[in-house]
């Protein structure tokens, strides 16, 4: 028996916090049970789920030193779990400090968007600790639930109840997907559990009994994956769901879903089944550099802003998985790394979005940004501090995250496949400062409406800007906070 | 053939025919139905792989796709019904509004 129930503060704080909120909620609608007042005391529970996140990236820094096993080897906790809930905790805290008069603007109910929004925090979080078959599926769909909830939150628009329920339902036959092949490696294995899994996985890659099932089993888990963290040619449904969801619901999935799905695809096949491994290169390979490819060229023809991220968003999980494939230590820091840098840069272009989008829309084209250099010079010159860091120019964020993931592909020694990921950079590179051409070198039209950004929103845009700029210029210490030593 | 090879055979056909049931039915309540036949026929499996290993982890497993799936169909039905309230059709050729 080894509860240690410490070294899972970080997720206790957050699933108990997002507890604490519905039930504020609720009183505070007792108190306010008059429709007009539906939105009186949501600055209550956007601070209260602050101080949630604030305190479990606290307790994920007190707790950094635990590693090993735990709750009969069905959790881990290590250097990895660190960096996935750290990278998850960024997430949510840029999210949060969109604020409350966003949120208003597509919900009436407050109170279970950030609920959801930490309950989901929690289980991307778990998906970095998970180390049992069982565990990770109830992780994934603590997330994936919660998002599927969170994107059709804007229960009166069309497009938000389309993007939910295709997410909905494209992810449960995701899971259909994951949960069969989970089942085919406990047959040939026996255990749910992955320190227990060795022995037999070691019989079955080397051709003995149960190497059929296993390959099988690899190979639907693998599928699984892919839809969630939308490969080539499981990724139609990201570019729906992002364009339709309301955006701050977009920016937290686009990067929480990436970085948990990363998490656990390390440890199920770089640190779980390490036997063999060298047969899946070339899949993976294959996949990578479809994703990338399909992702930027579909980017290029998108006049819609938040559809262009999505599509770039594909092309970007592309490169992590471009970056693991030589299944080193140092692909894995470089791929934490990668999705660390990610996190900011693309949640701060997202919250440029919201800032500028009509609340009735949810969506800006991207002729609404003509002329905005001129008229709005802060929130431009963040959006092309953002789109510079996001086609990975120098000395920014994104830069770094490109740099690491190149050189760990030409340590692996494939050199075409880094020649790959430099060419789709270059693709990337005109859709991103086509952006800023729009910003600064064309007329504003007649009628354009002022921003909404409120003052958290502006909080959160600086902090994202000061962060792409600090990643950008202090790598070492960020790359020391994210290592992974040894695999 | 003994019956445990059976009933993983059964599992993996039932598994075949509710994912093609999802790709070629266009009532979105039939593909989610199609979805709840894929976990049960994971269910399936498990149990016989579980006898067939003689533990309980299999089994166990079971329980937790059964507590999921309940919590799927309790969302899903949501949004079917929001998305039935805009359109009055829960065709998937409804959802046609997001698209390059």
């Amino acid at each position: 028996m080894n509860l240690n129930y410490s070294a899972i503060l970080p997720e206790m704080v957050m699933a108990g916090g997002a507890i604490v909120v519905l039930m504020v909620d609720a009183l505070r609608r007792i108190e306010n049970h008059r429709g007009d007042a539906a939105n009186r005391g949501s600055g209550l529970l956007l601070t209260l789920s602050l101080i949630v996140a604030a305190g479990s990236t606290v307790a994920a820094f007190a707790v950094r030193g635990e590693s090993g096993l735990m709750f009969q080897d069905s959790a881990r906790s290590d250097a990895l779990s660190f960096g996935i809930r750290l990278i998850v905790l960024a997430t949510t805290i840029l999210v949060l400090l969109v604020g409350s008069r966003y949120v208003s603007t597509f919900t009436r109910y407050p109170g279970e968007y950030y609920s959801l929004l930490l309950l989901s925090a929690t289980g991307m979080m778990a998906m970095g600790i998970a180390s049992d078959l069982m565990v990770l599926f109830i992780a994934l769909e603590t997330f994936s639930l919660s998002l599927i909830l969170l994107a059709g939150m804007y229960r009166h628009n069309r497009s938000s109840t389309e993007a939910s329920l295709k997410y909905f339902l494209l992810g449960a036959f995701a899971s259909g997907f994951f949960v069969y092949g989970s089942a085919l490696i406990y047959g040939v294995t026996g255990t749910v559990l992955f320190a227990g899994m060795g022995p037999a996985l070691q019989v079955a890659a080397d051709g003995g009994p149960g190497a059929v099932l296993l390959w099988a089993g690899i190979a639907l888990l693998l599928v699984g994956f892919g839809f969630k963290l939308s490969l080539v040619p499981f990724h139609m449904w990201t570019p729906d769901v992002y364009q339709g969801a309301p955006t701050s619901v977009t920016a937290f999935m686009s990067v929480g879903t990436k970085t948990a799905m990363f998490g656990a695809l390390v440890r199920i096949f770089l640190m779980t089944f390490p036997y063999g491994f060298e047969n899946w290169t070339g899949p993976l390979i294959v996949l990578a550099v479809l994703t990338m490819t399909v992702g930027n060229v579909t980017a290029l023809c998108q006049t819609s802003i938040k559809r262009m991220l999505g599509y770039s968003g594909i092309a970007h999980a592309g490169y992590v998985l471009a970056g693991l494939v030589p299944g080193t230590e140092t692909a894995v820091n470089s791929a934490l790394f990668y999705l660390f840098a990610y996190a900011f840069m693309n949640i701060g272009a997202f919250i440029i979005v919201m800032a500028i989008e009509h609340s009735v829309e949810t969506d800006v084209e991207r002729s609404q940004l003509r002329g905005t250099g001129a008229a709005m010079p802060v929130l431009a010159g963040f959006m092309a501090l953002f789109l510079f860091s996001l086609s990975g120019i120098p000395p920014l964020a994104g830069f770094f995250g490109k740099f690491l993931i190149f050189r760990s592909i030409l340590d692996g020694g494939l050199a075409w496949l880094a020649a790959v990921v430099v060419v789709n950079s270059a693709v990337s590179a005109y859709y991103y400062l086509r952006i800023v051409v729009t910003m600064y070198f064309q007329q504003r039209p007649q009628e354009v409406h002022a921003p909404q950004s409120s003052p958290a929103m502006q909080v959160g845009m600086v902090l994202a800007g000061v962060m792409v700029l600090a990643i950008g210029v202090f790598p070492a210490f960020f790359m020391g906070l994210l290592t992974v030593p040894g695999l | 053939m003994d019956s445990n090879n059976l009933f993983l055979v059964l599992g993996a056909l039932i598994f075949v025919v509710g994912a093609t049931g999802v790709l070629l039915r266009r009532n979105a309540l039939i593909i989610f139905m199609c979805v709840e036949m894929m976990l049960n026929s994971v269910n399936l499996s498990l149990i016989t792989l579980s006898r067939m290993w003689g533990n309980l982890e299999g089994q166990i497993f079971v329980f937790v796709i059964m507590a999921v799936a309940a919590a799927e169909v309790a969302i899903g039905l949501a949004i079917l019904i929001a998305h039935n309230r805009h359109v009055r059709n829960i065709n998937i050729e409804t959802l046609n509004l997001l698209r390059n």
